[in-house]
C-alpha cells in the first residue's frame, strides 16, 4: 500500500467516509497492525493542532475586519458628533448674537431713539426751581406738574401773562403740553416765544431746542436736526447741549431703535 | 472597489473551496453584514446582555457556521444568514448563564431535533461549554505551534485548509517546484508531529476535542 492510498483511508476512516463493511475491515488491520494504529494516532493528534492553527489564523483575520468595520462607525460617529457640535455651536452662536441684537436694540432704543432724546431735554427740571421754595413764583407750577396734574399747572401758568415771567411762563407752559402728549400745542407754544421780537435770546434758544425736542416727538426729524446743527454751530447757551443731542442721533446706536 | 456579493450556495463553495481569498471574501461579507450584526445586537438586547459585544458574536458564530460548510454537515436546508443567527442565538443564550467560548456540539443528530430546525436552527445546535482540560489543551497547543516556523505553519495551512495543491503551494512560498513544496509540508508535518510527541499531556486533552 502507499503513503498516499494509506493517508486517504486514514481520512475516510476518521471522517466516518467508510462503508460498514470497509469500517470493519479497517479497524480488523488497525488492531493487527501496531504501525497503523500509531499512525492514526499521530494523524489524530496532528488534525486537532492544525484545526487549532486554523482558527487562530481565522481570528487573525477577524481582528483586521473588525478593525475595518469599527472604522466606519468612527467615523461616522465623529462626523455625527461634529455635525451635532457644529449645529449646537452654530445655534448657540446664533442665539447669543440674537440675544445680544435684541438686548442692544432694546438698550439703544431707551438711549438713543428720536423719542428718547427729545425726552432727555426735559429731564432737567431746575429751570423750574425748587416746588418747596415759598420765593420760587412757580413753585405751585413745579409741584403740579410734579403731580402730575397738567390742567393744574396750565391754569396757574395762564395767570403770569403779562408779567416779567410770562416768558418763562410761556416756556413752562410748552412744557407741560409736551408732558401731556400735546406736541401740537407745545409746537405753537415754543414757535410764539420764538417768534416774539422782545423776547430774550436766553428764553429764545431755550425755546428753539425744546422745539427741536417736539419736532423728533411729532416725527419731524428734519427740521429738528435743522435747529440743532444751527444751535451748535453758533455760540450761546444751548450749544453743548445742541451737541450733545446731535451727536445722539448721529451714532452708531441710533440706527438700531425704532 | 466594490466587493463581490455571495450568494448562500456561492459562500458555500467558497468556504469549501481551494481558493483563500475567495473563502476570506465569503467570510468577511458576513461578518460586515450590516444587516446581521444589527439582529445581533437585538438579539443582545433581547436576553439583556449588553455586556456582549455583537461582533465577537457573530466572529464566533461564523467560526462554528466555517466548521459545519467545511466538514460538509451545513446541508443548506435553511439560509446561511439564518442558520448563522441560530448559532449566535445559542452564544448569547448561553453567555448568559456563563461568559466563556462555546463550542458547537458536533455529535447532535437529527432525532435530538424537536420542532422546525428549518425555521428556527438554533434549535438544532447545542452548545458546549468551554472546559478548563479544554482550556488547557489550547494553552500547551498555541505554545506547540508558536514553535513552529511561519514557513511551516503556512506550508501546512495551505495543504491541509486551502486544500492546496504542491504546485500551488510552492507558487505561494516561493518555492522552486512542487517537489519542493512535497519535501517541505513533509518535514513541517513531521516537525508537528514530533513538538506532538513531546508533550505526552497534550495527547490525552487532543482526544478530548475529537
Amino acid at each position: 500500500m502507499n503513503n498516499s492510498n494509506h493517508t486517504d483511508r486514514i481520512e475516510a476512516y476518521l471522517m466516518n467516509n467508510m462503508t460498514s463493511e470497509e469500517r470493519d475491515n479497517f479497524e480488523k488491520q488497525i488492531t493487527n497492525d501496531k504501525a497503523l494504529a500509531e499512525e492514526i494516532r499521530l494523524y489524530t493528534l496532528e488534525s486537532a493542532a492544525l484545526r487549532l492553527l486554523e482558527q487562530k489564523e481565522l481570528r487573525g483575520k477577524f481582528e483586521v475586519w473588525k478593525i475595518e468595520k469599527q472604522q466606519p462607525q468612527q467615523k461616522e460617529a465623529t462626523v455625527r458628533r461634529l455635525k451635532t457640535t457644529n449645529y449646537i455651536g452654530i445655534l448657540s452662536i446664533a442665539a447669543s448674537f440674537l440675544f445680544l441684537m435684541v438686548v442692544g436694540a432694546r438698550w439703544a432704543n431707551v438711549n438713543y431713539s428720536s423719542q428718547a432724546i427729545a425726552d432727555s431735554l426735559f429731564l432737567d427740571t431746575t429751570a423750574r426751581g425748587d416746588a418747596n421754595n415759598s420765593n420760587n413764583p412757580f413753585s405751585e407750577v413745579a409741584a403740579a406738574i410734579a403731580a402730575k396734574d397738567y390742567s393744574q399747572a396750565i391754569t396757574l401758568l395762564d395767570n403770569f401773562e403779562g408779567t416779567d415771567l410770562s416768558e418763562k411762563a410761556a416756556l413752562m407752559k410748552a412744557e407741560v403740553y409736551y408732558k401731556k402728549g400735546d406736541y401740537n400745542n407745545a409746537e405753537t407754544t415754543y414757535r410764539r416765544i420764538i417768534d416774539n421780537p422782545n423776547g430774550q435770546e436766553v428764553f429764545l434758544n431755550d425755546a428753539k431746542i425744546y422745539l427741536a425736542a417736539v419736532y423728533l416727538k411729532q416725527g419731524k426729524e428734519q427740521q429738528a436736526m435743522t435747529i440743532l446743527n444751527t444751535l451748535a454751530s453758533s455760540n450761546n447757551n444751548r450749544q453743548e447741549e445742541a451737541k450733545k443731542l446731535l451727536n445722539k442721533y448721529n451714532s452708531f446706536w441710533h440706527r438700531f431703535t425704532w | 472597489m466594490k466587493q463581490k456579493n455571495y450568494s448562500d450556495t456561492e459562500i458555500v463553495k467558497a468556504i469549501q473551496g481551494d481558493n483563500p481569498d475567495d473563502c476570506n471574501a465569503a467570510l468577511r461579507q458576513l461578518y460586515m453584514d450590516t444587516i446581521l450584526t444589527a439582529k445581533v445586537k437585538d438579539m443582545i438586547k433581547m436576553f439583556g446582555t449588553s455586556r456582549i459585544d455583537a461582533d465577537d458574536v457573530l466572529q464566533e458564530g461564523i467560526m462554528l457556521l466555517y466548521d459545519l460548510i467545511r466538514d460538509k454537515r451545513f446541508q443548506q436546508k435553511s439560509k446561511v444568514r439564518t442558520f448563522l443567527l441560530g448559532i449566535c442565538k445559542n452564544l448569547i443564550r448561553n453567555s448568559n448563564k456563563k461568559v466563556d467560548r462555546i463550542l458547537l456540539n458536533e455529535e447532535i443528530k437529527d432525532d435530538l431535533l424537536v420542532g422546525n430546525p428549518y425555521e428556527t436552527p438554533e434549535i438544532e445546535l447545542l452548545l458546549v461549554e468551554k472546559t478548563e482540560q479544554e482550556d488547557a489543551r489550547d494553552k500547551i497547543l498555541e505554545n506547540l505551534l508558536e514553535a513552529m516556523s511561519e514557513n511551516c505553519k503556512s506550508v501546512l495551512t495551505l495543504y491541509y485548509f486551502h486544500s492546496k495543491n504542491m504546485t500551488q503551494i510552492a507558487d505561494e512560498r516561493r518555492l522552486k517546484n512542487a517537489n519542493m513544496a512535497k519535501k517541505a509540508a513533509s518535514r513541517c508535518r513531521e516537525q508537528l508531529r514530533s513538538l506532538i510527541a513531546e508533550q505526552p499531556r497534550l495527547e490525552y486533552f487532543l482526544k478530548l476535542s475529537l
